[in-house]
C-alpha cells in the first residue's frame, strides 16, 4: 500500500513537470514574448512571469530580447552645408517597443533583420542631418560654435521619426558621434600644416629662449649694477658722516692749532715708521751725536 | 454456461499450459513496473537534482524565478549553489573577466592585437580612415587618443537585464567621449600642457553618458593615453628638445642672475661695512687726537720749545725701538750704496751695517 502511493506520488510529479513544460512558458525580466495561434499573433506578454500556453503547434511561444540593443554604422562620407567633406560614424541604441509589430516586420523578431535595416536609415539620418551644419560645427576653437550635442540629438530625432513613420516597433534609446575623420588626401594637407606649426613652435621657442635668458641676464647685471651703486653712494654719506662728526673735535684742536699740527705729525710719523722700517743714521743725528763723543783719541805722530 | 461445453474445463481441474504462461506474463509486468518505477524515480531525481549548479572562479551568476530576479537580485559568487530547476528559476552566469575594464575602441595607431603584439605603428604622410582611426582637435589637428575604464557593477539586474552588450556600451561611452574631449581641447593642451584636464574630461563625459542610460555600473577611473600622429612624432620631439633647450637656457641665466645679485649684494654690504667701520676709525682717532691735545696743552703752553724737544725725543725712540732695520753711516762717509731686493727681507737678528 505505502509503495503504491509512492509510485503514485512520483507518476504525479511527472505528470506535473511534463504538464509544465508542454502548458507554461516562462518569460524573463529581459525579454517579451509574442504568442501565435496557427502562425497567428494573439498576444504578447511585456512583462517578466510565467504564462500559459497550448501545446506546440496549436500554439507557439515567441521570446525577444527586450534589452537595448546596439550597433555602429559604417564610417561614410558626408558632404557638409560649407562643402568640406568628412567622415561620420555613430552608436545608435535601440530597443524593442512593439513587440508584436517587430514580430511580424521583421522575419520571427530577428533582431538582425532589424539591424540591417536601421543600419539604412541611420545613414540617410546622418546624412541628411549632418548636411545641414559646417564643419566648425563639429569642430571650432570656439565652445559655442561646437555642436557636437546637438547634432548627435538631431540624428537621433531623424532616425527615431523615421521608424515610426516606418511602424517597425522600435525605439531609438541614444545615438552618439563614434569616429569623425577626414578624406585621405586632407590628412596629408593636416599634416603638412602641422609639421608648419611645429616648426614655428622650434623657432619661436629658440628665439623666445634666448630673448628671455638675455633679458634675464640685463635685469641681473641691472640689479647688480643698482645695488652696487647704492651701496657706493651709502658709503659715501657714511663717510661724509665720519668728516662732520670729525669735525666736532676740531673745535678742541683749535684752541693751539701749532700743538694740535705737532702732536699730528708725530702721530703720523710714529704710524708711518711703526713697521718693516729700515733706518738709515748718520752719526750726526739726534742723539747718535752722543756716540761721537766717546771717540778714541787720535794716536800722536 | 453449458456444462457439456468441452472448452469448459471441469471444475477443481487447472489447466497446466496457460497457469504457466499467465504467471510468466504477471511476472514480467511486475518486473517492467518495477523497472518503470526505477526510471520514474530516477527522473525526479535528476529533475530535483538539475537545480544544483556551481559557480568558478571567473564568473558569477543571478537566478531568476519565474523571469524575475530573485533573492535581491544579488549576485552570486564562486561555490555550489541551488536553484528550482526550469521553469521554476533559471541561472544566468556572467563572465566577470570582461566586467571590470573597459578599452576603446577607435581612435588610436593601433589595432588591440598589434599593442598587444608590441608591433609599432607604421608612420604613414596620409591616414586611410577605414584603417587607421584618430581624432581631431579643437585646432583641427589630428591625434591619437585611447583609454580604458575601469568600472565596478552597481545595480547587477540593469546592467544585465537591461542591455544586450553592457561592455560594448562602455566602450562605446568611451569612444564619443574621446572625441568630445579631444574636440573640445588643443593638441599641445592634449599633449602636454592640459592633461589632467583632458583626462578628466573623459572620464566626466563617460560617466554622463553611462549614467544618463542607467547602466548599473560606476566609472572608478579612466587613464587615457595620447600620442601625436607617428608621421609627426619626430617634430613633435624637437618642439620638446626645442622646449628643453629652452628650459636649461632659462636656468642657466637665472642661475647667472642669481649668483650675480648675491655677489653684488655682498659687495655692497662689504662697502657699507667698509665705509663705516673708516667713519667710525675717523672718529675714533680724532677724539683720541682731541684728548691728547686737551691732557698736553698746559704743559706745551708753559715751554713749547722744551715740549717739543722732549715729545719729539719720545717719538724717535719708539722709532728707532720698533725699527725692523738699522743702518749706522760711517763716520765722513760720502757715499752709500744698496742693493733693494723685491723679496721683503727676513728680520735678521742682529743689524749689521752693510758694506759701502
Amino acid at each position: 500500500m505505502k509503495r503504491k502511493t509512492l509510485n503514485l506520488i512520483v507518476a504525479a510529479l511527472l505528470v506535473v513537470i511534463f504538464g509544465l513544460m508542454l502548458f507554461v512558458y516562462q518569460v524573463r525580466v529581459s525579454e517579451v514574448a509574442v504568442v501565435t495561434l496557427f502562425g497567428k499573433v494573439v498576444h504578447t506578454q511585456t512583462n517578466a512571469g510565467a504564462g500559459l500556453r497550448l501545446p506546440y503547434p496549436i500554439e507557439g511561444v515567441y521570446k525577444l530580447d527586450q534589452r537595448i540593443q546596439n550597433f555602429q554604422d559604417n564610417f561614410d562620407q558626408i558632404k557638409l552645408n560649407d562643402q568640406n567633406i568628412i567622415l561620420l560614424s555613430v552608436y545608435v541604441g535601440y530597443r524593442i517597443s512593439d513587440p508584436a509589430v517587430f514580430f511580424q516586420k521583421f522575419l520571427n523578431g530577428s533582431i538582425p533583420e532589424a539591424e540591417k535595416l536601421l543600419v539604412g536609415v541611420v545613414r540617410n539620418s546622418k546624412g541628411e542631418v549632418a548636411g545641414r551644419h559646417n564643419f566648425a560645427d563639429f569642430i571650432s576653437a570656439d565652445p559655442q560654435q561646437r555642436k557636437f550635442a546637438l547634432i548627435e540629438q538631431e540624428i537621433q530625432d531623424e532616425v527615431q521619426k523615421q521608424v515610426k513613420d516606418k511602424q517597425w516597433g522600435v525605439e531609438i534609446r541614444f545615438l552618439q558621434i563614434q569616429k569623425i575623420g577626414l578624406p585621405e588626401s586632407v590628412t596629408q594637407n593636416v599634416f603638412t600644416r602641422m609639421s608648419s606649426e611645429r616648426q614655428y613652435y622650434i623657432d619661436n621657442i629658440d628665439s623666445a629662449g634666448t630673448l628671455k635668458s638675455v633679458q634675464i641676464r640685463a635685469t641681473a647685471d641691472g640689479k647688480a649694477a643698482s645695488l652696487l651703486a647704492d651701496a657706493e653712494a651709502q658709503s659715501q654719506t657714511i663717510r661724509g658722516q665720519g668728516e662732520a662728526e670729525m669735525m666736532k673735535s676740531l673745535e678742541v684742536l683749535q684752541k693751539n692749532p701749532n700743538l694740535a699740527t705737532f702732536n699730528m705729525q708725530i702721530a703720523a710719523l710714529e704710524q708711518f715708521l711703526k713697521k718693516k722700517t729700515t733706518l738709515i743714521l748718520d752719526q750726526s743725528t739726534t742723539p747718535l751725536q752722543w756716540l761721537q763723543m766717546a771717540e778714541p783719541a787720535k794716536p800722536d805722530k | 454456461m453449458n456444462p457439456q461445453d468441452p472448452n469448459i474445463p471441469p471444475p477443481g481441474s487447472v489447466p497446466p499450459a496457460e497457469d504457466a504462461s499467465s504467471q510468466a506474463l504477471g511476472e514480467a509486468m511486475r518486473s517492467s513496473f518495477v523497472i518503470v518505477q526505477v526510471i520514474m524515480v530516477a527522473l525526479v531525481l535528476v529533475f530535483v537534482g538539475s537545480g544544483f549548479f556551481t559557480v568558478v572562479p571567473q564568473e558569477q551568476a543571478i537566478i531568476l524565478r519565474l523571469g524575475k530576479p530573485a533573492r535581491g537580485g544579488r549576485l552570486l559568487g564562486p561555490g555550489l549553489h541551488y536553484a528550482f530547476p526550469a521553469p521554476l528559476e533559471e541561472v544566468v552566469k556572467i563572465r566577470i573577466t570582461s566586467l571590470t575594464n573597459a578599452d576603446s575602441s577607435v581612435g588610436w595607431n593601433q589595432t588591440a592585437q598589434e599593442r598587444i603584439n608590441g608591433i609599432p605603428p607604421t608612420p604613414m604622410s596620409k591616414l586611410n580612415p577605414a584603417i587607421i582611426t584618430y581624432s581631431l582637435t579643437e585646432d583641427t589637428n589630428i591625434i591619437h587618443v585611447r583609454a580604458t575604464a575601469y568600472y565596478h557593477i552597481t545595480d547587477p539586474t540593469n546592467f544585465i537585464f537591461n542591455f544586450a552588450n553592457a561592455p560594448v556600451f562602455i566602450t562605446n561611452a568611451l569612444n564619443n567621449a574621446l572625441l568630445v574631449a579631444s574636440s573640445e581641447f588643443p593638441v599641445d593642451g592634449i599633449l602636454s600642457t592640459n592633461q589632467a584636464a583632458f583626462r578628466e574630461r573623459v572620464q566626466q563625459k563617460a560617466a554622463e553618458l553611462i549614467d544618463a542610460e542607467r547602466l548599473g555600473v560606476t566609472v572608478d577611473r579612466v587613464d587615457v593615453w595620447h600620442s601625436p600622429p607617428t608621421y609627426l612624432e619626430a617634430k613633435f620631439n624637437e618642439v620638446d628638445i626645442a622646449t628643453q633647450k629652452r628650459d636649461s637656457l632659462l636656468q642657466m641665466a637665472r642661475s647667472y642672475a642669481n649668483t650675480n645679485v648675491a655677489n653684488a649684494l655682498g659687495l655692497a654690504d662689504t662697502r657699507v661695512k667698509v665705509a663705516e667701520a673708516a667713519r667710525q676709525r675717523k672718529v675714533e682717532l680724532m677724539a683720541s687726537q682731541a684728548k691728547v691735545f686737551t691732557n698736553l696743552l698746559a704743559q706745551y703752553e708753559r715751554d713749547p720749545q722744551l715740549f717739543k724737544r722732549i715729545r719729539q725725543m719720545i717719538t724717535l725712540e719708539n722709532v728707532y725701538t720698533n725699527a725692523q732695520e738699522k743702518i749706522l753711516l760711517p763716520p765722513n762717509s760720502r757715499e752709500y750704496r744698496f742693493q733693494l731686493g723685491r723679496e721683503p727681507m727676513e728680520p735678521p737678528t742682529n743689524s749689521t751695517p752693510s758694506t759701502p
